[in-house]
């Protein structure tokens, strides 16, 4: 009987396998978060199962039957959850009571306990249910029919003990293995399902990250570089469509500028080296390039090698350092041209920072103080800022603490001298402003000092000019206009000589105005650089005739004789402007005639050689004095040893010197206190441009 | 020729006249003949003006001596410069008659 029972359970349990093995496999996934119709669904054929299960029982005694029910119900409770649990534990229980006998004391309980030990269990270990191991299945199981033993005790007691002594051993051995069968059978499928789960979610994941990803991405057959998928960005940035790529080779579609970058990435990918952020060139649709960093990486799908290439585009990047370049180069060119402009400028410039140091300085800043950049770079700027006011001869610290302090720009009050290396004192004007930034903060400072020496002298000369030339002139006008005075008053009471002497001093004071007046004109055309010259070829011997001639009355008064005017041969001829030549020659014997005393010698000579005339005129005069010699040819300039006695403008010799200049000539003297001067104009015989 | 005719002028009314021409010779002049004026040109040879009178003004027997500036120069620091050194007057030369000129010295010579 035992046998027959052993084997009735086992038929029982395998009907019940294959019953839930094909439920298992007709209905989809154990998914646990299922619609309610579904559960309700589930349930029904559980219970359908648990009836086709009771319905093949083994009766042990009439109305006493055993059959698999609480393996069915218990894997139910604990794999299918709360409401397929409860809905096929009514069905079994109503097809139990249905199916009557004393049995149905036990029977109902069973079916009860086998739910419930089911949903508590699931409860407690709901996380790990695709993970329960053989041993804790087979505990389930133990439990579940441990249980069910002790539920004989619902059974009238006569036929309890008998029972529990036949079914404990058949029991304990079969059910607790149907329950581990049965239960490792269900934990696979749930955990099929959990990583079919998973895979479809990475799947999904993957498509997301493959289409959304802002990299282009390209999947290409490793050989034939047969494009098997491309993403949106790529196709977007490139300005392809899909189907323009897909399926078409890398050789084909024309993205890669260099398809042996594409090999070589393959190769280094084949060495095992990793391809990381490499640069490389694609082309889009219009032809355009752009510029990418690419990362790769080789895939397995269906046994084939791909490879997966990730870029993203930089062209942006590109364009910005491009562009960056290209500014930092036009800045650094304007920089260039502004500190070319800077260090030739004439005048001198210097730069400062906020704290007084010397950042820059020009040419012309070495030249004016004497220091090299290299001296001046880093120092305080009143270390090399010697200069001083020209009156107070203070420091210019005003300028200094006004710049800095007041970030305003500033000039000197008056002009600043400076005493260069060479001793000589320089004037120097200039301006110094303050280099702010947005906020108002001063970040340095620019100095602009220039040479006004030249300006100075100029000035200098015009006050001379006036002060003497207003001195030279009123005096022989107030000479005329005192004697014509005294001889308005006078003449009636007068001798006659003496009326003659006023008169011819008056024409004497008309003379010099005249001479005056004419070394004035030239002066002043020397000076506005307007002497144009007449050039022709003149006999010298008529020139110097002229000259003579012209001072002859003063010759005649001091009866001064001239010599060697018969030596100069009417042959020599110089190419000269004759107004200008007289005027030279003039302004020398009127000089020899003033400054000689009465009786003595002028003599006049001339000497050829290659190419130039020598001209002298030698006196017997008072001569200049040594000291003063170096000034005679200075404009307004008169020797203290005729200053007092003989009048003069000063200009006869300047005027003389700057004409012969004019004609590329020289001129020059020997002169001995006392004794006598010669002067030497030696002119070219041939004007170049003449 | 300015100074022959300056001297006829004032011979003519009457004034000791002593005739200096230049600056250091000037100075000698004053030292020695301690003048009641001095016509004093600014232009002069080896000494110019000023210096005559700057000297002339640290000497105590000469300081007070009355000193007409009579020249044909004239720029505005030079007629600054005299007044600084108290001169009675700065006259032009050009811009005067010669009959003013005894007139001129009446004013500073109480006859």
């Amino acid at each position: 009987m035992n046998r027959e029972f052993f084997r009735g359970l086992i038929d029982n349990a395998a009907f019940l396998s294959v019953m839930v093995l094909v439920f298992s496999f007709v209905s989809s996934k154990l998914n646990r978060d299922k619609h309610i119709v579904w559960k309700i669904f589930v349930g029904v054929i559980l219970g359908m199962i648990g009836l086709a299960v009771m319905s093949t029982n083994w009766e042990l005694l009439p109305g006493v039957i055993f059959d698999t029910r609480s393996v069915l119900l218990g894997i139910t409770g604990l794999f299918f959850g709360f409401v397929p649990t409860l809905i096929a534990m009514f069905m079994t229980i109503g097809y139990r009571i249905f199916q009557g006998g004393s049995g149905a004391w036990m029977g109902v309980p069973v079916i009860i306990e086998s739910c419930l030990i089911g949903l508590i269990w699931r409860a407690v270990r709901y996380k790990k249910l695709h993970q329960l191991s053989w041993l804790e299945l087979y505990i389930f199981g133990l439990l579940i029919h441990i249980v069910m033993l002790l539920c004989t005790y619902f059974l009238p007691a006569e036929i309890r003990t008998s029972i529990l002594n036949s079914i404990w051993f058949p029991v304990m051995t079969i059910y607790p293995a149907a329950t581990l069968l049965l239960g490792v059978l269900m934990s696979n499928r749930l955990k099929r399902d959990i990583l079919a789960d998973d895979l479809i979610e990475s799947e999904e994941k993957f498509a997301k990250v493959f289409n959304d990803s802002p990299q282009m991405i390209t999947i290409s057959s490793q050989d034939k570089g047969i494009f098997l998928d491309v993403n949106d960005s790529l196709t977007e940035i490139l300005g392809y469509k899909k189907e323009e790529v897909v399926g078409r080779s890398v050789y084909d579609v024309n993205i890669w500028v260099n398809t042996a970058d594409r090999k070589k990435i393959l190769n280094d990918l084949e060495k095992g080296g990793s391809v990381r952020n490499r640069e490389i060139r694609f082309r889009k649709k219009n032809g355009e390039i752009i510029t990418c960093l690419g990362s790769a990486t080789t895939i397995e799908i269906g046994g084939k090698i791909y490879l997966l290439l990730l870029g993203v585009s930089i062209e942006d990047r590109k364009r910005a350092e491009r562009e960056l370049a290209i500014t930092n180069m036009n800045l650094l060119t304007e920089k260039h041209k502004l500190e070319a402009i800077l260090r030739d400028m004439g005048d001198a410039v210097f730069v400062t920072d906020s704290n007084k140091k010397i950042i820059l300085a020009n040419k012309a800043m070495e030249l004016l103080f004497g220091l090299t950049e290299k001296e001046m770079l880093g120092s305080e700027i009143d270390e090399v800022l010697i200069l001083a006011y020209e009156t107070s001869g203070k420091k210019p610290d005003d300028l200094i603490k006004n710049v800095f302090e007041k970030k305003k720009l500033v000039r000197p009050a008056e002009i600043l001298v400076i005493k260069n290396k060479k001793g000589a004192s320089v004037s120097v004007d200039g301006v110094a402003s303050p280099i702010i930034d947005e906020n108002l903060n001063l970040i340095g400072t620019v100095w602009l000092l220039r040479d006004v020496t030249k300006q100075r002298e100029l000035e200098k000369m015009r006050e001379d000019f006036v002060s003497l030339a207003s001195h030279q002139l009123r005096t022989p006008l107030t000479g005329i206009k005192w004697v014509a005075e005294l001889l308005s008053e006078n003449a009636s009471n007068m001798p006659i000589d003496k009326i003659q002497g006023y008169i011819k001093k008056i024409g004497d004071s008309n003379n010099r105005m005249i001479d005056l007046v004419g070394n004035l004109l030239s002066t002043s055309r020397i000076d506005s650089g307007r002497m144009p010259k007449k050039i022709e070829s003149n006999p010298i011997r008529d020139l110097l005739q002229q000259a003579i001639d012209e001072q002859g009355k003063i010759f005649k008064e001091k009866k001064i004789k001239i010599e060697g005017m018969s030596d100069i041969s009417k042959d020599l001829k110089i190419d000269a402007d004759e107004i200008q030549m007289v005027q030279v020659f003039g302004n020398i014997l009127s000089n020899a005639a003033c400054y000689s005393p009465v009786g003595s010698t002028v003599e006049i000579g001339s000497k050829l050689s290659s190419g130039t005339m020598k001209i002298f005129v030698k006196d017997q005069g008072i001569g200049i004095p040594v000291n003063e010699q170096k000034n005679v040819f200075s404009k307004f300039f008169r020797a203290d040893n005729v200053a007092k006695t003989v009048p003069g403008s000063g200009l006869g010799l300047y005027v003389a010197k700057t004409m012969v200049e004019n004609h590329g000539g020289r001129i020059w003297f020997e002169s001995k206190e006392n004794s006598g001067t010669t002067f030497f104009v030696e002119l070219p015989i041939k004007q170049k441009n003449g | 020729m300015l100074a022959n005719a300056l001297s006829l002028a004032l011979q003519n009314e009457g004034y000791e006249l002593s005739w200096a021409a230049d600056g250091e010779e000037a100075e000698k002049m004053i030292q020695q003949e301690k003048p009641d004026l001095i016509l004093l040109d600014l232009l002069l040879p080896i000494k110019n003006g000023f210096e005559v009178l700057k000297i002339m003004r640290q000497n105590p027997d000469t300081k007070d001596i009355s000193v007409v500036i009579l020249t044909n120069f004239e720029q505005e620091t030079s007629v600054s410069e005299g007044k600084k050194y108290g001169v009675k007057e700065y006259v032009v030369k050009a811009n005067v008659d010669i009959q003013d000129i005894p007139k001129i010295v009446r004013k500073y010579i109480p006859s």
